[in-house]
């Protein structure tokens, strides 16, 4: 039994790493903190499934739903983001937490409440008297090639490194002649699209609701904070971790007290190590 | 009477020894300047005594006690003042809110009234009569200078630690802030001060001790330490 | 003189507060009364909550500690006949209890700005959670229904406007104690804590004390919230601890401007009508629209308007002086 958890956690920890990886990249060089980015998830999500509803096609409802958030994301980033680069943090939360209002209750309204899912099902394997879910596999896969690209993109590339350069010191990269605007653009984008991406490996493993977007943002921050904001690899341990943390406590004792127990993890983790493993500070 | 014994303190940040086996004495009652080149660790010694920084190693006794570990609020309370190099006010209070909350929380007053008059008071010692109800951020930088001190002067210290008095003053105001320091004196208050205008720093203290690098290099009266041959090398780069 | 403008509207609204006061009884339309209720219990949760959020201790979870205050003293009416009079400074206790043992780490290790707010966010959530999960005794997601039984002692009125009477007294309360810290010492601590902390922290301010005990004070009163709001509305669920109600509670006051005393209430007057009207014109085909409205309001006021509604009146005002 908690073998299949472990496992579930890990495959499930893949699909979180892309979600917290997302998060980070715009905390990162944005320096915004994005509480509706499982909204943005959310939207992802219905987008997939509404595609493929109509479509039958899995790829293609991949492809329009990435394509689409990317200039989505980019749109925030100018319309909202922008503004918010100088004002005092409060104003972040605020003006992000109302995205989190609008986009879950917007959804709500055309949307209505009624759980979804895509009609799409997998079989279950058993591999030595565990049950494994294929369609957690194929996510997992999935999630973990993206996150394999990501790292590549950012280690081999120019862009990619200017990327990081920007996350550990922007002032130092402006003088660089790397042009903050065209940074956060490029970041933005990357989320748009690790958030695409994430929402159609939810898509296989979950139903969906206007309001799945707060759970997914949860552990999204979980991760981040235990990984140490701009902390990419720190995200992915953390990543790990936290799926597991909870996937267990969820076979243990339900999944109400799974989460108590993980948002409890994450208070002590954000009072112990505020820079998490492996961040660096502020 | 010594009032302030610091020995072998160290400070680290990464590889660098911003303070490096300090060790002094201050004597009650007495002004003691702390001259040296940028960099050279003054502001973190300021900052290990007040307790915003934690030495790696060392003491610092105040009045007896020791303090080397405590907090900046309890160091406040025991009798430490000081004010900052890149001058610091509640921008959003006026002048008055300013030597209140020092008058309250480092003077440990606990009646409003008696604070507010205490805090007037002082204001006129400063010489900022008639600016009190101004909100910080509309002064000069002279007056913000004034207030900071005003309000440390209202936490009733018995050592005031001052960080550059003198930066931007013109010629008049050199002259006024080196009689408000005497006139502090004349208070009874024990006074460490780090500036960059030497003359004003020999004008006034009674002894001046001098650092380079993290390091004491010269310790003694005014006339002693300026003529002293390793401070001329530091401030004019060698024998000539 | 826009000084004095400004100073007649305040009192305006005091006066027609105490007129609504006074003719309650005599309006016939329960369903306003029972607006009116909600606002002023809103109204009373976010200026206690501003008694945190000027200061910069942004809390996203006040609602763990109105859920607390509302399902303890239900609970201890419920189960054990315990008059929610005493029930409600009961779980006042609990709330502050929490408070200190979540707040203490964070304040004496520095945890602050949106980390701080992260917390309260998780602590919310947590309490929503916990409430959910202790279904045998708290009834779940399905919620809890307060035992009818009418009587002062069970803190249960038989015509609706007593309630209201309650909240606005709260309200008033929340008024009144903020006048009493304005007028004291603890004020400047306040104020220098959010202008500068390491200036204060060597005024000789003890910070971590200072935060704890506001958050203390905000945390106490807002469970008392949650209980008036109980025994008002007769039925709970577990969404009131939860992230939701945590951001109404926060944005309310920021919409009707956080740095003013009337601008909470302000905030609950719009807020709620707002979504009452549209809950009473639209029927259940449009329920989230109220929020949906809070939320784009909120986006475009903290871009265009940070002062909220009331401070931006405020600014307009001054401007003219």
């Amino acid at each position: 039994m908690i073998i299949e958890a472990f496992i579930n956690g890990l495959l499930f920890g893949g699909v979180c790493a892309l979600v917290a990886l997302g998060l980070n990249l715009l905390f990162g060089v944005v320096r915004i903190v994005n509480l509706a980015h499982g909204e943005i998830i959310m939207l992802g999500m219905y987008g997939v499934f509404w595609i493929y509803s109509w479509s039958k096609n899995m790829f293609l409802a991949g492809l329009v739903t990435v394509s689409s958030l990317i200039p989505f994301m980019v749109l925030i980033q100018k319309a909202v983001f922008n503004k918010l680069l100088k004002a005092p943090g409060i104003n972040q939360l605020i003006a992000t937490g109302g995205m989190i209002l609008a986009l879950s209750y917007g959804a709500e309204i055309v949307w209505g409440v009624d759980y979804r899912s895509i009609p799409l099902t997998f079989p279950i394997a058993q591999i030595h008297g565990v049950f494994i879910s294929i369609s957690r596999l194929i996510a997992f896969a999935i999630a973990m090639s993206c996150a394999l690209l990501l790292y590549l993109f950012l280690y081999k590339t120019y862009p990619g490194m200017a990327i990081r350069a920007m996350v550990q010191d922007s002032e130092e990269a402006e003088l660089l002649g790397i042009k903050p605007e065209k940074m956060y653009v490029l970041a933005v984008g990357i989320t748009g699209l690790l958030a695409g991406i994430a929402a159609i490996c939810l898509t296989l493993i979950y139903s969906i609701h206007p309001h799945v977007g707060g759970e997914f943002t949860l552990f999204a921050f979980l991760i981040v904070v235990l990984g140490g904001l701009g902390s990419l690899s720190g995200s992915v341990v953390g990543a790990f971790i936290i799926s597991e943390v909870f996937t267990i406590s969820s076979i243990l004792v339900g999944l109400e007290w799974a989460y108590v127990i993980t948002l409890i993890f994450f208070i002590l983790i954000l009072i112990l190590k505020p820079y998490g493993l492996m961040g660096r500070g502020e | 009477m010594i009032i302030l014994r610091v020995s072998a303190l160290s400070k680290h940040f990464g590889g660098i020894s911003a303070v490096n086996n300090v060790s002094f004495e201050v004597g009650k009652g007495e002004i003691l300047g702390l001259i040296g080149p940028n960099g050279s660790g003054k502001t973190t010694l300021f900052n290990l005594i007040s307790g915003l920084y934690r030495p790696d190693s060392g003491r610092i006794i105040f009045m007896g006690e020791d303090i080397t570990k405590k907090q900046p609020h309890e160091i406040c309370r025991k009798g430490i003042a000081r004010t900052f190099q890149l001058v610091r006010a509640f921008p959003n209070m006026t002048v008055l809110e300013n030597v209140v909350v020092g008058s309250i929380f480092g003077g440990g007053i606990k009646d409003l009234d008696v604070a507010l008059n205490e805090s007037r008071r002082i204001c006129e010692f400063v010489g900022l009569a008639g600016k009190e109800d101004t909100p910080v951020r509309n002064l000069t930088a002279v007056d913000k200078k004034l207030t900071e001190l005003a309000r440390a002067l209202a936490m009733k210290p018995k050592l005031l630690l001052i960080d550059e008095l003198m930066a931007g003053l013109n010629p008049v105001e050199t002259e006024q802030a080196m009689a408000l320091l005497k006139r502090i004196r004349e208070q009874g208050i024990t006074i460490f001060w780090i500036e960059h205008m030497i003359k004003a720093v020999v004008g006034i203290s009674d002894r001046i001790m001098v650092m380079n690098h993290g390091m004491k290099i010269a310790e003694g009266r005014p006339d002693e330490v300026v003529n002293d041959v390793r401070v001329i090398e530091v401030y004019l780069g060698g024998r000539w | 003189m826009a000084v004095n403008l400004f100073k007649k509207i305040k009192w305006n609204i005091i006066i027609a507060i105490i007129i609504m006061f006074l003719i309650l009884p005599i309006l016939p339309w329960r369903y306003l009364i029972h607006v009116l209720t909600l606002i002023f219990i809103f109204a009373s949760a976010s200026t206690y909550w501003s008694f945190m959020g000027r200061f910069g201790l942004v809390s996203l979870g006040h609602g763990a500690f109105f859920g607390l205050g509302a399902y303890t003293s239900s609970l201890l009416f419920n189960i054990y006949g315990l008059s929610p009079w005493i029930g409600m400074f009961i779980g006042g206790v609990f709330a502050t209890s929490i408070a200190v043992i979540v707040g203490y780490p964070c304040f004496r290790y520095g945890v602050r700005g949106a980390y701080f707010s992260l917390v309260t966010l998780a602590l919310s959530a947590a309490m929503m959670y916990t409430f959910s999960a202790m279904r045998g005794i708290t009834g779940g997601l399905l919620g809890l229904t307060i035992r009818y039984e009418p009587g002062l002692l069970q803190f249960q009125f038989p015509e609706k406007y007593y309630y209201c009477y309650i909240a606005i007294s709260f309200w008033l309360l929340s008024i009144y104690i903020w006048r009493r810290i304005e007028g004291g010492t603890f004020i400047y601590a306040l104020k220098a804590m959010s202008d500068d902390e390491i200036f204060a922290e060597h005024s000789g301010i003890d910070l971590c004390k200072v935060k704890l005990q506001i958050t203390m004070l905000s945390s106490f009163f807002t469970a008392i919230c949650g209980t008036i709001y109980a025994q008002a509305i007769s039925y709970i669920n577990p969404e009131i601890a939860g992230i939701t109600w945590s951001l109404e509670i926060a944005f309310i006051a920021i919409l009707g401007g956080l740095y003013s005393m009337v601008g909470p209430l302000i905030g609950s007057a719009v807020y709620i009508s707002f979504s009452e009207f549209v809950r009473v014109l639209l029927g259940s085909t449009l329920v989230g629209i109220s929020h949906l409205m809070l939320g784009l309001l909120l986006i475009v006021f903290t871009i265009f308007l940070p002062g909220g509604i009331w401070g931006s009146i405020r600014t307009i005002l001054f401007r003219r002086m």
